[in-house]
């Protein structure tokens, strides 16, 4: 009996899927579709129509080595017992919801179709806000954050 | 229609149309006229109705060309003007390519998903996989990034289809856009092949012992879980002999035997891992390097 209750508390401190593993995936496909959302607006508002093949290929591949860095690093960052970047991811979904709440309002003004995706931006990154600012994404990384305190 | 594609015969609606055609549209005088350019002679006759009814109104014959040839015949799925018609007819590729866009952005983002989990897991399968999983994690990070990169693509190639095709065909048709989607498709599968690896290697492990899969995510019995556990010592350090192996066991070095739930989660993380697997190389296969690779290899066999 005592033995089970010990097996017991071993698989609770490495248990696969921490509590919040929902909202994290969730926020991180949220994550992914305002960025993308994001970017599709910038091309749209400043960089239309692209000059050169040689400037695209440079802005394309730079503009996906900062999504890289500014997205899916820090979010795997928080696998790794790194809370900081629930801070920033947080802060990061709040300037990109101000900017496409701008977009749209420019191109409500406008009629510019570009409103449906400021408007789907707006909402993803309106979830993300809400999901990292949320318990459960809190309980996801205290979860990693005991976890890699145990394999140390 | 071809009987390949239509093994039961004609439907009540194609027999239908065929009758309508019968009355109201002179076939012979349109064949003729089809026959008297000489780019398509002997070229096939397929006619689309309103509701997408179709029926082959003549089979190609080979008489001066090899290569089918087929001439479409479509109706407005409503009352339109023959200008607006021609207009539509015109931009359906587009349809049919954001369809594609659509399927390929699902099927990236199913397998940045699944790649999202195997990080998620990889963690805590450290313990039962002896380190396996911390190669596979360096790999699954590289795999979920390139996926991810992917999914984000894909997102941003719908927008971009739903707004600015041109430009989409242009990026389409430059060698360093398809060299960057080549190369994250080959850090996908190759994290799908880490993946595939790991699984084998786990069947394997729990086959030498007798045991399947399904037993494992059942539960295996304390006895099995201390067989199982010194066949995976055994396989992380090769050639330890029994005596060093109690050694470390008393020692606490390694385990005495991994707990159901610990096999059980590991079993189940090694599953998804497979499926993740298959994500990113249907993924790859509906646009990527699977597919040039299949067409590569047609064209040897011909």
């Amino acid at each position: 009996m005592r033995r089970d209750a010990k097996e017991a508390a071993d698989v609770q401190d490495i248990s696969l899927y921490p509590p919040g593993m929902g909202a994290f995936l969730l926020a991180t496909f949220c994550m992914l579709a305002t960025h993308t959302c994001l970017l599709l607006s910038v091309y749209a508002l400043y960089v239309q129509p692209i000059p050169n093949h040689e400037e695209s290929a440079g802005l394309i591949l730079a503009v996906g080595a900062l999504s890289a860095f500014l997205v899916i690093h820090p979010s795997f960052l928080l696998t790794r017992a790194k809370p900081r970047s629930l801070r920033f991811l947080s802060a990061l979904s709040t300037i990109y919801a101000l900017f496409l709440l701008l977009v749209g309002m420019w191109s409500l003004y406008v009629a510019d179709p570009l409103i449906y995706i400021a408007g789907i931006g707006l909402t993803t990154a309106t979830v993300c806000r809400f999901i990292y600012r949320s318990s459960r994404i809190r309980l996801f990384s205290e979860h990693y954050v005991r976890l890699w305190g145990l394999l140390k | 229609m071809n009987a390949a594609l239509q093994p039961f015969g004609e439907t009540f609606a194609q027999r239908q149309l065929r009758v309508r055609l019968e009355h109201s549209l002179d076939q012979k005088k349109l064949f003729a006229a089809i026959d008297a350019d000489p780019e398509l002679v002997g070229a096939g006759v397929v006619y689309i109705d309103a509701n997408y009814t179709i029926v082959t109104l003549r089979e190609f014959q080979p008489l001066c060309r090899i290569e089918p040839i087929k001439i479409i015949l479509r109706e407005p799925r409503q009352p339109t003007s023959s200008i607006q018609h021609a207009q539509d007819l015109s931009s359906t590729p587009r349809e049919s390519q954001m369809l594609a866009e659509v399927l390929g952005a699902s099927l990236s983002c199913g397998a940045a998903l699944l790649s999202w989990v195997v990080i998620v897991g990889s963690t805590g399968a450290i313990p039962l996989t002896g380190g396996a999983s911390s190669a596979l994690t360096a790999l699954s990070y590289s795999a979920f990034a390139a996926s991810s990169l992917q999914c984000m693509n894909g997102l941003a190639r719908v927008g971009i289809e739903a707004r600015n095709p041109e430009f989409k065909d242009q990026i389409d048709s430059e060698e360093w856009y398809n060299t960057a989607t080549t190369s994250l498709d080959v850090i996908s599968l190759g994290g799908a092949a880490a993946a595939g690896f790991v699984t084998v290697r786990m069947v394997k492990t729990l086959h030498a012992q007798g045991m399947t899969i399904r037993e494992a995510l059942e539960g295996l019995s304390r006895r099995q879980r201390t067989r199982l556990t010194e066949e995976i010592v055994r396989m992380n350090k090769p050639g330890i002999s029994n005596k060093m192996l109690k050694f470390l066991k008393r020692n606490g070095t390694v385990p005495k035997r991994y707990t159901k739930t610990q096999i059980s989660h590991a079993t189940k993380q090694q599953l998804k891992d497979a499926l993740g697997a298959f994500f990113s190389f249907s993924g790859s296969a509906s646009n990527g390097v699977v597919r040039t690779l299949a067409i590569g290899i047609y064209e040897e066999v011909q």
